[in-house]
């Protein structure tokens, strides 16, 4: 099972095979929980709304069409992107980042604190973005897709992509500057 | 700040850890058949017929009570000596009327 490419785990998701179906949960779980992550900043509500876009490729799997989109994950990508989004809208937004935690054991910590201090301060100017420079930055730094794909996934031109990295870089920059991380 | 520069700290990021159950959440949920909103669809039609057999139980109540209320004062008129036919009709028809 686990050779399936995750297009043809999709065309027996169709038929309602729940094992296809587990197979594809357990290949990108991560994937998409560090996106949802990246856009809501907060576990629990990352991991509903990647429990959420799971659910609807199983219950609704008609909506996927295979002569449509090529690619599951540009697909899936953009399903997740959208609920992320839609849930952020909804909730009250999250100013304190709950992820920087500082382990206790490692004896080089005043290295790790500053590298700590460094990413809080990114987290902090990631945040502070429009949200569209946000989106455009996670999908090519961290998921580490293409321009192409994240334009894609975004639903805009390539030449808006790039704009909207280029503007997401020079907030970044002229923020962590400000904050005095460099 | 050099476009390189900012990308060392962007690599740096920390990727976030996902909770070890949250495939098997997502897989077990898959096997719940119903939704939320089917959950309340059905919820609704069980309330409403629970509504309607009540008010039928309500209805049927006030026809028996009806029905019980005529024949007790039937056996009133036909158990009484005292009181004739005459003054039974007579009665039913000052009650019709």
């Amino acid at each position: 099972m686990e050779v399936n490419s995750d297009e043809d785990l999709m065309e027996q998701i169709c038929q309602q095979r729940h094992e296809a179906f587990t197979v594809l949960v357990r290949r990108h779980t991560d994937k998409y929980y560090s996106l949802a992550y990246r856009v809501l900043g907060d576990r629990g509500d990352a991991e509903d709304v990647v429990q959420e876009a799971f659910l609807r490729i199983w219950r609704k799997s008609g909506m996927w069409n295979r002569r449509k989109m090529t690619k599951f994950t540009t697909w899936f990508y953009r399903i997740t992107l959208n609920l992320a989004l839609d849930y952020k809208k909804k909730r009250k937004p999250i100013l304190v980042d709950n992820l920087l935690e500082i382990p206790t054991e490692n004896p080089d910590r005043i290295e790790i604190l500053k590298n700590l201090e460094q990413q809080r301060q990114l987290e902090k100017a990631i945040r502070l973005l429009p949200e569209r420079q946000q989106t455009a930055l996670n999908l090519c730094f961290y998921e580490e897709l293409s321009n192409k794909e994240a334009a894609m996934i975004m639903g805009i031109s390539l030449k808006a992509l790039q704009s909207l990295l280029m503007r997401g870089k020079s907030a970044l920059k002229k923020e962590l500057k400000l904050e005095g991380a460099l | 700040m050099t476009d390189q520069e900012l990308e060392n700290i962007m690599k740096n990021r920390r990727e976030p850890e996902v909770s070890p159950w949250l495939t098997d959440r997502i897989i077990n949920a898959s096997l719940t058949p119903a939704s939320k909103n089917e959950l309340s669809v059905w919820s609704l039609l069980f309330s409403t017929k629970l509504t309607v057999v009540a008010v039928c139980l309500m209805l049927l109540g006030l026809v028996a009570g009806y029905i019980l209320d005529n024949q007790q004062e039937e056996l009133m008129f036909t158990q009484s000596k005292d009181v004739t036919w005459s003054d039974y009709f007579a009665y039913n028809g000052r009650i019709y009327e």
